[in-house]
């Protein structure tokens, strides 16, 4: 880019405008996916497939900046380039002293690792940037034994649609609502691990056979999960702290509720309480309260309400009007409310897909968030179903309870984790 | 892959207890493969020259306060060296927070020394030389060395426009002690204000396009 040509800028969208001020060395607010492949990475091969991955991504060639008011992103002449894996999963990427692009592409082995800050995109839209360019690197590796060069990913969507901000282009002016608060929430406690340590535990287990167990509760596989991690936590309680209700936040993707393609962030989260001590509290018990809860919460209107209101708090002239240094604090003050009533959280990313032809090459796709909590991240690849825990806690009880609700079911579960064992 | 008997579950790579339970594996076959990298860099601690610092500026600041508390003394000097003490750590910290920011590390590097130059005139007798000399020769020296910097560096207007823009507006405000007569000579005062009425004129003439776009980015509301 010339030096006297405009530079391209954009606002923040919505959700991501929360994430600059809150983001920091223990709560770095990035978020991984990585795409496991049947062979050693080639790291150049990759660099050229990142580059070309670029060209449809423009937005992923910013920075944050910080105006009077408000932070935005400015396009940038910063080329991304590719490292070997070194650090541990979702570290920092984001300094507000240094200029940098707002993701990374790492490798190790046969991994391909793609961490990006919250700012940037949500899990869907970090999806659609990892599937293209893991379809652009094994078209490049093996575009002649793949006879079908013109191979694309089923997302079509122009560049306006891609950096469209969903929450402006889908509020109306019909009335907003916040979502209704739970007080204040059970919280982990326990020794951390180093400060800057996340522990990932991955667990691989099978889509089918986790959901013949659902089919038998007669729930869906998210629900049946969600319910086995209430009720691993429970496990892990005691008495004194059951007083309080176990919520998880549940990440929801909006764009299928309002047919948007988005590549920037477009979700918004429900709030799950479940409070042991009202019954038997039995794997039944919750299900039952859980699909009680999303038949309530799940509905195109209540979506509309929040992004309504979300939308008019960030409209609205005070908070225009507030210089940045002061909206910082505020912001920070919110989360810090908010992070109150929240134990947990679960997301699932779903179902992975490549074009058909790229499948033999493909062992399968991992997601995992940074976190001062515990966090639950899942995605599914053919038959193939990846539960990451993401944690800063020494304690593994909330992991070894849920996986070995699994086992207990029949299921097989096979584990792997980036804790390093100090003898 | 190795097995937990307790978890039933299997478990990849060279780990020799499960992750979950603790309770050592038992080994299924040969086959280890790492996910991980099992040796990862820490992330270096900037920070520690500050903590070293500001340790450092804490034990000097409270043994002078110590020392004017109990020696017969008329005047409160210990507050000089606190202050002081205080600016030079400022000092610091912006030099490693900001120092890959050159031009921002400049701009806040010459509001900290100007303000540590006033601070210390004032604290020794108000004899007037922070602003007849110092604050305006900084100025100047900062601006010139900002627009070379743009050129040497072939900066985007993004990075240099907003703070040689605000070191412009900063070298007006001489005006203001000219006006009040207390400095012994006018020259740097001048010098400056006219330094800054060349680069407001020199940035509307040839960046005068990018200037607005920076500022409407800056100023989105």
């Amino acid at each position: 880019m010339s030096r006297n040509k405009e530079l391209a800028w954009k606002q923040l969208d919505n959700a991501a405008k929360i994430f600059p001020t809150n983001s920091n060395k223990y709560d770095t607010k990035v978020f991984r996916f990585s795409c496991r492949l049947k062979e050693e990475i080639q790291p150049a091969v990759l660099q050229i497939a990142l580059d070309k991955t670029m060209h449809a991504f423009p937005l992923y060639n910013s920075i944050i900046r910080k105006g009077l008011f408000w932070y935005y992103f400015e396009s940038s002449t910063i080329k991304p380039k590719v490292k070997e894996e070194k650090h541990s999963p979702c570290g920092p990427i984001y300094d507000v002293n240094v200029k940098g692009l707002l993701f990374e592409v790492t490798y190790f082995k046969k991994r391909i690792n793609l961490e990006i800050h919250h700012a940037l995109t949500d899990g869907v839209g970090a999806l659609q940037f990892l599937r293209t360019l893991v379809l652009n690197y094994l078209l490049m590796v093996h575009g002649e034994e793949i006879k079908n060069p013109s191979l694309s990913i089923d997302y079509d969507a122009s560049l306006a649609e891609r950096e469209a901000d969903g929450f402006i282009k889908y509020s109306s002016n019909g009335k907003g609502e916040k979502a209704p608060s739970n007080g204040k929430a059970y919280k982990f406690k326990g020794e951390r691990i180093d400060e800057d340590f996340l522990q990932v535990i991955n667990g691989q287990v099978s889509v089918k056979e986790v959901l013949k167990v659902a089919h038998q509760y007669q729930t869906t596989l998210t629900i049946y999960l969600t319910a086995l991690l209430i009720q691993s936590i429970g496990m892990q309680m005691n008495e004194r702290e059951k007083k309080r209700p176990v919520v998880v936040s549940v990440p929801v993707n909006l764009r299928p509720y309002f047919q948007s393609a988005s590549a920037r962030n477009f979700f918004s989260v429900v709030l799950v309480p479940y409070c042991f001590g009202n019954g038997k509290d039995s794997l039944e018990d919750i299900i039952s309260h859980l699909k009680a809860f999303f038949a309530k919460e799940l509905k195109t209107e209540k979506f509309q309400a929040r992004i309504n209101r979300l939308v008019s708090l960030e409209k609205n002239y005070v908070t225009r009007a507030v210089p940045l240094f002061l909206k910082g604090p505020t912001l920070k003050l919110a989360h810090y409310f908010n992070s109150k009533e929240v134990t947990t959280s679960f997301s699932n990313i779903g179902r992975v897909t490549m074009p058909e032809e790229l499948n033999a090459y493909i062992d399968g796709f991992d997601v995992c968030v940074s976190t001062r909590k515990i966090q639950v991240c899942l995605c599914s690849f053919g038959d193939q179903l990846s539960i990451s825990f993401t944690s800063p806690y020494r304690g593994t009880e909330v992991q070894k309870h849920f996986f070995r609700a699994l086992t207990s079911q029949g299921i097989d579960v096979v584990l792997s984790t980036n804790l390093i064992e100090v003898e | 892959m190795k097995y937990c008997s307790k978890c039933h579950t299997k478990v990849m790579g060279s780990l020799i207890f499960c992750p979950l339970c603790q309770h050592e594996l038992q080994i299924k076959d040969t086959k280890v493969e790492d996910l991980y990298p099992t040796k990862i860099q820490k992330r270096t601690n900037k920070y520690m020259l500050l903590k070293i610092f500001g340790f450092i500026s804490s034990i000097v600041s409270i043994i002078a306060i110590f020392f004017n508390l109990i020696l017969p003394s008329k005047t409160l000097w210990s507050l000089c060296v606190v202050g002081i003490m205080g600016f030079v750590w400022l000092s610091i910290s912006v030099a490693i927070r900001k120092h890959r920011d050159i031009l921002k590390y400049l701009w806040y590097q010459m509001l900290i020394i100007s303000s540590l130059a006033v601070f210390v005139d004032m604290m020794t007798g108000h004899r007037g030389w922070s602003i007849t000399f110092v604050v305006p020769i900084l100025l100047t020296t900062g601006m010139l060395a900002m627009y070379l910097l743009s050129k040497i560096l072939h900066l985007q207007v993004g990075d240099y426009m907003i703070y040689l823009l605000m070191d412009a507006l900063f070298g007006l405000i001489p005006c203001i002690c000219l006006t009040t007569g207390k400095l012994s000579t006018n020259i740097p005062s001048q010098i400056c204000i006219l330094t800054s009425i060349i680069s407001v004129i020199g940035l509307v003439i040839f960046e005068g396009k990018n200037m607005m776009s920076e500022l409407k980015r800056r100023l989105h509301i």
